[in-house]
């Protein structure tokens, strides 16, 4: 499920309604002089009225006059109101994230713990990012998303992201919805997410290894379809470019080395099968008055670029359960519990240079995360993340190692707006030889703008 | 590949279930006012169902996955507007599927355009002053007057969206309307008087003066009866809400809030402060509604003596809120007894 609520329809109602006041101003003017007519002449008829009669024509006069009054008040109320038709085009936010904290691993090797590219990953202060989005209605039978992320890397560089751009329909028929354009792929509940909607500061590290630091997306096309049930039930199938850093696990040109320590081949796309396919499909209940659950299922299939005809698979189940009182305290207290689990085949190729060399074979990797966040009384919220992951003939490689990770965190919330929130991860990981770790982030958020619609 | 095979044959299944005839026009709402007013309206040509159930705050809503199933299946989508759903109805709406209730569609209902507004945002407000409604106070259905207001937009959203059933819809606005007229000021004097002259005279505290001239105050019955005689009289309601539309068409004076930026919780020295504007103005009424947090409520009125008055925000609040007219009753008896009282 996608942020895309926006606010087109709002900017037509406003044109629409100032319309409508100055058409009402007009009607009101003429009502207005009907009535003075219409006491005046009431007027007239008293002082000629016999005293039986007079009384009730006091009434009407007292009671025209009356109406008289709350005409001239509305007239004047519409009439200092603005009269220019506003028409909302874009609505615009901004959302920044700040980090800041240490770890008692070196820096060196924290990049590699902190997997996500927007991950505090250095001692000191961290800019994780700062993300501009742009959202509305094109026309009738589309609305565009387009969101745009600017940060400092750990070398000081400013480094610019086009996050998102795309297209959606709004009214195709047979409940389907196109989306089109650079998107995050709609794969378990937390990689179509952006970072400022995350509970906790950094992506869970199954994420990190599957995807690689910015999560899965690409340019491309996908279909949704909405189930006509009485429950919630949705599926997608889409297709996108395999290629890129934001492709990882296929077409990848992480110069570092792919999973298996294996050299990018460089493979041209020669037919359909050198895309990306993903499926998804999704179905949520609600469990009484208070209670909602959600539960995914997804799937990757495309190349890899370990050889000329390697491929990659990647499935992915998730669950998400979220509790909330019927009559709460601006969202308190609630319970949310989410969990995803992913498995990878990656078919890595033979390789041999004369001093390196590789069979060909199937690498193995999965990984989970669990979390829990409990917010007890408005605005505090307490959160804990458990991750695990580990991969088959690992050999050295940090990033399909076993590994876990729990992350206990609590999160204080200003307003809607705002948000500041202090995480300790303890880490084990097999390439530090499994010796514990701690690190201690908090973190910051503020956002404004456009209100955009929340995600569920 | 799975998409390839698999699509197509959902299409064919997804056009074979929405061809499945309806009898009667769908209606979603967002709260259950609307819900309550659509269905008085439509009679039994609507089946209409409310997204938000009595309870909950209508300001906090999550957009559940089944929102947007319902959403798909509806044939008029109703919203109270004025942004009170801005955390989710556009993204329902967006993300339906269904085209009849797309912005600019016949079945895409702003209750809102004809209603009276009070309290708009001053120009150049933002929200260092806390999460305002920029187009002004979205709790306008606490007022008797913009109920009636809003069913005449349904009907005709209604008569727009099913011209079949036009006199049927008509029949509806005409039998609520009376309902609520005669909830207000009791059959006999409707008989004399407009309705709208009625209730101009009550939102201007003239009322009792003008039918008392006239020895007309014994015919006087329903809420104008219980609160006519009150006009005037200081009230605080914690969140700057809906009270302050009732108060304006009954003459009571809303004089201040205990949130003094809307969804901002008081300081200790804004408690203290609205303490203190109680006791000097000897206020007796704190309104409050369900999901405002009672302790600050239970410290002022012991601080003030003042009654807290559990006001049913919305139809299905409290138990005895069943629809708009005993919602609209159990709020007026609540007030009438906290203000009334020596």
């Amino acid at each position: 499920m996608r942020t895309s609520g926006t606010w087109g329809l709002a900017a037509l109602l406003l044109g629409a309604a100032t319309v409508a006041a100055q058409e009402e101003v007009q009607a009101l003017r003429q009502e207005v002089e009907a009535l003075r007519r219409k006491v005046e002449s009431l007027e007239a008829e008293l002082k000629q009225a016999r005293p039986d009669s007079a009384r009730e024509l006091e009434t009407q006069i007292e009671l025209f006059n009356l109406r008289l009054e709350g005409l001239e008040r509305r007239q004047g109320e519409l009439e200092q109101r603005p009269s220019g038709v506003s028409l909302r085009l874009i609505d615009i936010s901004a959302s920044v994230l700040v980090a800041a904290g240490s770890s008692t691993v070196g820096e060196e090797d924290l990049g590699l713990l902190q997997a996500g590219g927007h991950d505090p990953s250095q001692r000191g202060f961290t800019l994780q990012q700062m993300e501009l989005s742009l959202q509305g209605a094109v026309d009738p039978y589309f609305r565009g998303d387009i969101f745009v992320i600017t940060f400092i890397d750990p070398e000081g560089e400013t480094q610019l992201e086009l996050e998102e751009a795309y297209l959606s329909s709004t009214s195709l028929p047979a409940n389907l919805q196109l989306r089109a354009g650079n998107y995050f792929t709609e794969f378990g509940r937390l990689n179509p997410t952006h970072p400022h909607t995350w509970d906790f500061v950094d992506q869970p590290v199954v994420n990190g290894r599957m995807f690689g630091p910015d999560g899965l997306r690409s340019p491309g096309a996908r279909l949704s379809w909405l189930a006509p049930t009485p429950f919630f039930l949705e599926l997608i199938g889409g297709m996108q470019n395999a290629r890129g850093e934001t492709v990882g696990s296929f077409l990848s040109n992480d110069e570092a080395g792919l999973p298996g320590g294996r050299p990018v081949t460089d493979r041209s796309v020669q037919s359909l099968e050198d895309l990306l396919y993903s499926v998804r499909a999704a179905t949520s209940f609600e469990l009484g008055d208070e209670s909602t659950v959600l539960f995914g299922g997804s799937a990757l299939f495309g190349p890899n670029s370990s050889g000329g005809d390697t491929r990659t698979q990647i499935w992915g189940l998730d669950a998400y359960y979220k509790w909330k009182a019927l009559s709460n305290d601006q969202g308190w207290p609630f319970f949310t519990a989410q969990a995803e689990a992913m498995w990878r085949n990656f078919e890595a190729d033979a390789f041999d240079d004369g001093t390196v060399t590789f069979d060909a074979r199937t690498l193995q990797d999965r990984g989970f995360y669990a979390q829990v966040v409990w917010g007890p009384l408005r605005p505090w919220a307490l959160g804990a993340r458990a991750d695990y992951a580990n991969g088959d003939h690992a050999g050295g490689d940090p990033l399909r190692e076993r590994r876990v990770r729990l992350s206990p965190n609590v999160t204080f919330y200003p307003s809607h707006f705002s948000k500041v929130r202090l995480q300790y991860n303890w880490d084990r990981a097999q390439f530090l030889n499994d010796h514990a770790e701690h690190s201690l982030w908090l973190q910051m958020e503020f956002l404004f703008g456009a209100h955009g619609a929340h995600t569920f | 590949m799975n998409t390839r095979i698999t699509l197509p044959a959902l299409l064919l299944a997804g056009a074979a279930l929405g061809a499945e005839p309806r009898v009667r026009l769908q209606v979603l709402t967002t709260i259950p006012d609307l819900r309550d007013i659509a269905a008085a309206v439509g009679g039994d040509r609507v089946e209409a169902s409310s997204l938000l159930q009595g309870p909950e705050d209508p300001h906090f809503v999550d957009p559940k996955p089944t929102f947007l199933t319902r959403a798909n299946q509806a044939d008029l989508f109703i919203l109270c507007g004025m942004e009170l759903e801005i955390g989710y109805a556009g993204r329902v709406v967006a993300e339906s599927r269904n085209p009849r209730i797309q912005p600019g569609s016949s079945g895409f209902c702003d209750a809102s355009v004809q209603v009276l507004k009070i309290d708009p945002a001053a120009p150049g407000s933002d929200r260092s002053q806390g999460d305002i409604h920029a187009a002004g106070n979205p709790h306008y259905l606490l007022d008797p007057v913009n109920a009636k207001r809003v069913a005449v937009t349904i009907r005709d959203r209604l008569k727009l969206v099913d011209p079949g059933s036009a006199e049927a819809y008509d029949r509806g606005l005409e039998t609520f309307q009376r309902r609520v007229d005669e909830a207000m000021f009791g059959p006999k004097l409707l008989g004399q008087f407009r309705a709208a002259d009625l209730e101009e005279l009550l939102s201007r505290g003239l009322l009792l003066d003008f039918l008392k001239k006239r020895k007309l105050e014994k015919d006087l019955a329903g809420w104008a009866a219980e609160l006519a005689p009150l006009a005037g009289a200081p009230l605080v309601d914690y969140h700057p809400g809906g009270i302050r539309y009732l108060a304006h068409r009954f003459h009571l004076e809303a004089i201040g809030s205990v949130e003094e930026k809307p969804g901002v919780s008081p300081s200790p020295a804004q408690l203290a402060r609205v303490i203190r504007l109680m006791k000097e103005r000897k206020v007796k009424a704190l309104a409050w509604a369900r999901y405002n947090p009672k302790a600050n409520v239970d410290r002022i009125v012991q601080e003030t003596g003042a009654t807290a008055v559990l006001v049913a925000h919305q139809v299905g609040s409290v138990e005895s809120a069943r629809d708009y007219v005993s919602m609209m009753n159990a709020n007026v008896t609540a007030l009438r007894s906290a203000l009334g009282r020596p």
